[in-house]
């Protein structure tokens, strides 16, 4: 069964279209990433989906309730833009957050929660005496509290240290594990790769990418080669079947055109310089991104 | 109903336990009563050196007893019969010369007005002291011309002109050879009592009326119209911000995420209206006790509890879901304030006709005045405080029509809300305003 399920699903503000004919299917109790550029109409189906906003057209399924209220107690939410009264104290404004969500007898799960992040000391702190990590810490625990099954989080991570983002990645699999469906925005492809069961991409108002991690690798298949040479100014200029050259300073990545052969680049090259490392391999998550968002990339953009 | 209930009583708690509300409750009393405690002060401590005034007789008789007056009143009027305190100035006088006076002299005494020599001059012209023809019409010229700097009445021209008058009137009773203590009895004043009605007990006794000080009756009107002022202010105010602060830190997304605008609103509305029952109780239980301690308290009209309270309710409902509309269409504070420029008016007008609708209640201006909604409660309130003739249909249709309209401005706050709450940016106007609750 599925947590969300857009179909042909349209949003305009004004003259501007932010989401066009967006079906969507968010299976139940996967960690699903939700990603693309700035702009692209994220933070508006998000918004859609917690009936924060209603479609132009389209129709909404969340938990196969079609016209819910605006607000659903069986949805946890964290927004982009954290956003906590600043003179309440910990422990109230996170009371407050678990009752507006039905949930009367929170004060247990607040400690708890207080204690795994390590914020126990703070629990009776006012919100303006925590830093931006602690905060967030404490926004994503207002999202939690009330034990949401659907649990819709926008850029969770932004902002926050390695530990930080090592104890929240650690809440959101264990999320899951106990029956939540999880649906978070971001930025940072390789969180994504590495926790997503299925990824959603849209870009300009469409999606553009739709599937689980492998079905979307296949999809673009082995077309990167990642190199390492001696001289790499100007040997990897005018190589036969690369279409693109990507230089991060320690290593290349080409990317091979339709019908290019890797075996001939590697020859051209072996014959320019000395080659230190060669491996075909596929286009990471964070280089698909760019192929379709990058400006003047409209012959990768496929909609799906 | 248990998520509006939440919202409320976080918007209680936000406005109520802190600092600045408990500080207001102490320091409003502080600015309106010390006003009354500088003027007192100011009194005590005005300035009380030695005033000279130069005296042109023109009748070539008054300076001398004015001369002896100045005496006498410097003996012993400038003290405060309590403590001893100086309270006045000593009046000094000295003779100018006799007439004709010219622009020069004039100009000379101005001068040394100026140079803070001598406080004022005076001119007496010599029929001051004549009986006035008392064939055909009465003719009023001025005799008598007092020069000097400071402005109005003060204490020294006001002495100078009633003991003039004094001896003028003495001078002409002698012409008409009268007996002066004659005139005095045939002139003197009626002894009027200014008196409050005659009321009935709860016991159903009939009252004496109440020879209470006339002026205190008449402020008790005021200071009811002000408390229920007060309270709009405290109330909506802290409410503007704090909408404001929702928009400003991304609050109202995370709430919006939970509950609808209408619960935000209607919680906000229910916090706002608690807010100001807690305030109008403190003050009105503080006000009483004060009263009872000088032994006004029967002066209050505690049966218009039940008028004031729902009176005050509609008010909170209807100015706060303007400020919470106006609110939820800014992003900052000053153009927020900018839009609620009108609302303000609307809101200190019943400050600027209290005059005339405790003089007049039943009048004209201030019975249609008070049918306007969002002027009824504080002038339908003040009418009744003022007289108790006022119709009761008057409080009951403008209670309706104050319904009615709160029910409105609650409506189409809701739609701004919905709209304006996730709005950044650029504040609306008005005409902007009134297309989105058309729009829905």
């Amino acid at each position: 069964m599925n947590a969300v399920e857009l179909e042909k699903i349209r949003k305009s503000f004004g003259g501007y279209v932010a989401v066009e004919d967006l079906d969507l299917a968010v299976p139940e109790g996967a960690i699903n990433g939700f990603i693309g550029p700035n702009g692209s109409g994220k933070t508006t189906t998000l918004r859609m989906i917690l009936r924060i906003f209603f479609p132009d057209q389209g129709v909404v399924r969340v938990m196969g309730v079609e016209r819910g209220k605006a607000a659903d107690d069986r949805i946890g939410y964290l927004p982009e833009e954290r956003g906590l009264y600043k003179k309440m104290r910990i422990r109230d404004v996170l009371r407050f957050h678990a009752e507006l969500k039905g949930c009367r007898d929170c004060v247990k799960a607040i400690d708890d929660w207080l204690e795994r992040f390590g914020l126990s000391a703070w629990r009776d702190k006012r919100v303006e005496a925590l830093s931006k990590g602690m905060a967030q810490k404490v926004q994503f625990i207002a999202a939690v509290i009330a034990r949401p099954r659907l649990l819709i989080l926008d850029e969770p991570f932004s902002g926050l240290d390695p530990v930080n983002m090592e104890v929240l990645k650690d809440a959101i699999v264990e999320l899951k594990k106990n029956g939540t469906t999880i649906l978070f925005s971001t930025h940072d492809m390789d969180v994504a790769e590495r926790m997503c069961d299925r990824i959603f991409m849209i870009f300009r108002g469409r999606k553009v990418l739709d599937g689980t991690l492998q079905s979307i690798y296949d999809q673009y298949g082995k077309d990167t080669i990642r190199v390492r040479v001696a001289a790499a100014n100007g040997a990897l200029e005018n190589l036969p079947g690369i279409i693109h050259v990507n230089d991060y300073g320690g290593y290349q990545e080409l990317r091979l055109g339709a019908g290019g052969d890797s075996q001939m680049v590697l020859h051209e090259l072996a014959r320019r310089t000395r080659v230190e490392s060669f491996e075909l391999t596929r286009p990471s998550l964070h280089d698909i991104f760019v192929r379709i968002a990058q400006p003047g990339a409209a012959s990768e953009e496929r909609h799906v | 109903m248990f998520k509006i209930f939440v919202i409320a009583r976080r918007e209680y708690q936000a406005m109520v336990a802190t600092k600045a509300f408990i500080l207001s409750l102490v320091l409003m009393p502080f600015f309106m009563f010390g006003a009354i405690a500088i003027q007192t002060y100011m009194a005590r401590h005005a300035d009380t050196s030695p005033k000279t005034m130069v005296i042109l007789d023109g009748t070539g008789k008054l300076y001398g007893p004015l001369e002896k007056l100045a005496h006498e009143r410097n003996e012993h009027q400038l003290f405060d019969k309590k403590d001893a305190a100086q309270v006045r100035s000593p009046i000094l006088l000295e003779k100018g010369p006799p007439p004709p006076w010219n622009d020069d002299l004039r100009m000379a005494l101005s001068d040394r007005i100026r140079r803070n020599e001598i406080y004022a001059f005076a001119e007496i012209d010599r029929a001051a002291v004549l009986l006035p023809s008392t064939s055909g019409p009465l003719s009023n010229p001025p005799l008598v011309r007092i020069y000097t700097q400071a402005v109005g009445y003060s204490d020294v021209t006001q002495w100078f002109i009633d003991s003039l008058n004094k001896l003028a009137s003495s001078s002409r009773i002698e012409q008409a050879k009268l007996d002066p203590r004659l005139v005095t009895a045939v002139m003197a004043p009626l002894n009027v009592q200014n008196l409050a009605p005659f009321s009935r007990s709860s016991s159903g006794k009939i009252q004496k009326a109440s020879s209470a000080d006339r002026s205190v009756i008449f402020f008790i009107p005021m200071g009811i119209m002000m408390l229920m002022f007060l309270s709009l202010m405290l109330v909506t105010q802290p409410m503007l911000t704090s909408i404001i602060e929702e928009k400003q830190q991304r609050i109202a997304e995370v709430l919006l995420g939970s509950v609808s605008p209408f619960q935000i609103m209607m919680g906000k509305l229910i916090g706002i209206v608690a807010v100001g029952l807690t305030f109008v109780a403190i003050y009105a239980a503080g006000g009483y006790l004060v009263a009872q301690h000088y032994g006004y308290a029967q002066l209050i009209p505690l049966n218009l509890l039940i008028w004031f309270i729902p009176f005050e309710m509609l008010a909170c409902l209807l100015f706060g879901s303007i400020f919470i509309a106006v609110g939820a269409a800014c992003t900052e504070i000053k153009d927020a304030q900018s839009l609620l420029m009108p609302v303000m008016l609307v809101l200190v007008m019943p400050m600027m006709i209290w005059n005339v609708a405790v003089t007049e209640p039943l009048g004209h201006l201030a019975t249609w005045l008070s049918m306007i909604p969002p002027a009824t409660p504080m002038l339908m309130m003040l009418r009744m405080a003022a007289t108790p003739m006022v119709p009761m249909w008057q409080p009951m249709l403008g209670m309706v029509l104050v319904l009615i309209t709160a029910m409105i401005a609650v409506f189409a706050a809701g739609r701004v809300l919905r709209i304006g709450l996730l709005m950044q940016g650029k504040a609306p106007r008005w005409h902007e305003l009134v297309r989105w609750i058309g729009r829905g």
